[in-house]
């Protein structure tokens, strides 16, 4: 029957069983190649992908720094590896690990904040104030239109290619949309409780700040949670083209040197940070909105 | 003691070209409560939010007396409670928070909440002790943690009645606010609204003045006449061609009457007021009965002299 309720305990054996399904193909797929392609590594096996990992977290030895000096030479031409060779820390560091996730994770964060921020303060402005909506939201709508990863070289330009520019742009991307959707929970507040805090003794800013923000709070956190994808796409686009680390950078120059079984590793680890961060999110909305579940939307 | 306490004088009101109110005239004497009743669209939650002072009237005053000297209503005050039928309490507190929330934003700032904790941390145990006796006294002693969304819609509205009532507001409106209910919780509810008139009844005996003026609406007339001491009719269906208008220019009262006086522990004996049942059918809703308003509106004694506002 459509809809029909499954237990917890049917509901985890498919979820476990499509993923072990899914890492059974993948076994038997990467052992295929490497039957085909000894070797090989686009698709490598468990054990090449366990060296990947220990190449990440682990320092690498003085041969293997040659021989990703040669890969990167070859990927990235003799130019970039003279300019690698006067700061050779920045291409390979200690610990790529901890290095790509210090810089990837400040930039998204730094960025996250700023566009979160800045869109729940304009969009609480434009929802209770509407003459400030609709000078605004215009402006805010063509914003939210434009591909911030299309718009990366005016980034580069007017704030470098430092931390600063990794901030603007996630904050660019996401800021539009967060201020528009707040804009419009912040419009949806019912009519009854503004008119009931007033007739209780509120004056406009008690109302914003205690009946009008709590009561978008859960929201503001699903929103947040939403935008983590999207700030990831930009970032990662970014760092692709100009970073000197971070975890795009690492995955584009070991693409180029078909290093997958560590670009691999590098990808789930970014997933599994988003994830944690998905789920920070959504446990402080639980300590915070605890009556959001409850069905009080 | 007793004096009046909110006045509507010509009061009109419309949407666009539409219409709705028309010369609505009615004095509210402190420790009266009136049920306001009225065919679906006439105006009833229009009337009401003008009285809140969210929608102010097109023409016409409402006037709040504070004490002697009548002022102008045009903006929502803590002067005057109100309980809507929906979204009667604020989701993200708990029923203790939202009767303990119009404390809170009357008697501070946010500015000392966040700077005299201490002071803040004081007040809101006071606050909190304040809500939670209140919420007993509306039996919801065992609800005093419990969000909204966890309780029956009875349990929302008595807690919305406790919200407004720890206030003290001048006047208290309700707004439909048992139109959701079963049976048994809406009689429940009823009684309330009779322990406060007989709460006021007993402080007129004791020289004091009654605490709490509450103004009804309701679509249901039983329920009207049952928890009132007087009703009033709002209708639009009143004989405005006699006045020379070739459409409707809105509804205005023709019905004000007393009603008979209930205590929280009477029987609910509906047949009892059969005839003024009846009547109010008849006045009220008919559509075929055009009445003159003019014998009800010039019920309302003049008394103070307000046109200088």
């Amino acid at each position: 029957m459509i809809g029909k309720k499954l237990k917890r305990s049917t509901a985890r054996l498919f979820s476990f069983g499509s993923v072990l399904l899914l890492l059974g193909l993948y076994t038997v797929l990467s052992e295929r190649q490497q039957q085909l392609h000894p070797g090989d590594r686009t698709i490598p096996t468990w054990s090449q992908l366990w060296t990947g990992l220990e190449y990440l977290v682990e320092q690498p030895q003085e041969q293997e720094e040659q021989a990703e000096l040669d890969l990167l030479a070859a990927a990235l031409g003799e130019a970039a590896l003279a300019d690698a060779e006067k700061e050779p820390r920045n291409l390979l560091s200690d610990r790529i690990l901890w290095e790509a996730s210090c810089s990837t994770l400040s930039r998204l964060l730094g960025g996250l904040a700023t566009g979160l921020v800045g869109g729940v303060l304009l969009g609480v402005l434009m929802g209770c104030f509407l003459k400030i909506d609709a000078a605004v939201s215009p402006i805010m709508y063509f914003a939210s239109r434009i591909i911030p990863t299309a718009a990366m070289p005016i980034f580069f330009k007017l704030a470098g290619i430092e931390m600063e520019m990794y901030v603007t742009m996630i904050a660019f991307g996401s800021m539009p949309i967060v201020t528009l959707t707040v804009s419009q929970i912040v419009q949806e507040f019912p009519d009854e409780l503004r008119y009931k805090a007033y007739t209780l003794g509120a004056s406009h800013l008690e109302v914003i700040l205690t009946s009008i923000f709590p009561y978008i709070l859960p929201k503001v956190l699903d929103l947040a949670i939403l935008m983590i994808g999207p700030a990831l796409v930009y970032l990662i686009a970014a760092e692709q083209i100009v970073a000197g680390e971070g975890f795009g950078y690492r995955i584009r120059v070991l693409t180029k040197a078909t290093r997958f079984e560590v670009v691999y590793p590098l990808i789930v680890i970014l997933t599994l940070y988003a994830s944690i961060l998905t789920a920070a999110l959504r446990l402080m909305q639980k300590k915070l909105c605890p009556w959001y579940k409850l069905g009080g939307r | 003691m007793a004096g009046p306490i909110l006045e509507l004088k010509d009061l009109g009101h419309g949407f666009g070209d539409h219409p709705v109110l028309h010369q609505v005239n009615l004095k509210i004497q402190r420790g009266e409560i009136i049920a306001l009743v009225g065919p679906s669209g006439c105006g009833k939650s229009t009337l009401l939010r003008a009285i809140v002072g969210t929608h102010p009237p097109r023409e016409g005053k409402v006037l709040m007396w504070d004490g002697d000297r009548p002022c102008i209503v045009d903006s929502p005050g803590r002067e005057r409670g109100i309980v809507y039928q929906r979204y009667s309490l604020f989701p993200h507190l708990t029923a203790q928070e939202n009767v303990a929330y119009g404390l809170m934003v009357d008697e501070t700032e946010t500015r000392d909440r966040l700077f005299r904790r201490a002071w803040w941390r004081n007040l809101r145990k006071q606050h909190m002790e304040q809500a939670a006796e209140m919420l007993e006294r509306m039996k919801l002693e065992e609800a005093l943690h419990k969000y909204p969304p966890e309780m029956s819609g009875g349990m929302c509205q008595r807690v919305a009645i406790a919200q407004a009532l720890i206030m003290k507001p001048s006047i208290l409106l309700l707004d439909e606010p048992f139109g959701a209910l079963d049976e048994a919780t809406r009689e429940e509810l009823q009684r309330i609204l009779l322990g406060l008139y007989a709460e006021n009844e007993k402080a007129k005996a004791a020289g004091e003045e009654p605490a709490h003026t509450v103004l009804i609406v309701t679509h249901e007339i039983n329920e009207a006449i049952f928890v009132s001491n007087r009703l009033v009719g709002l209708s639009q269906y009143w004989n405005w061609q006699e006045r020379g208008r070739s459409s409707c220019p809105g509804a205005t009262i023709v019905y004000d009457q007393a009603t008979p006086i209930f205590s929280p522990d009477d029987d609910r004996d509906f047949l009892s007021f059969r005839d003024q049942k009846d009547e109010i059918l008849k006045q009220v809703f008919h559509t075929n009965q055009l009445q003159d308003p003019s014998l009800y509106v010039q019920a309302v004694p003049e008394e103070e002299e307000t046109s200088s506002l």
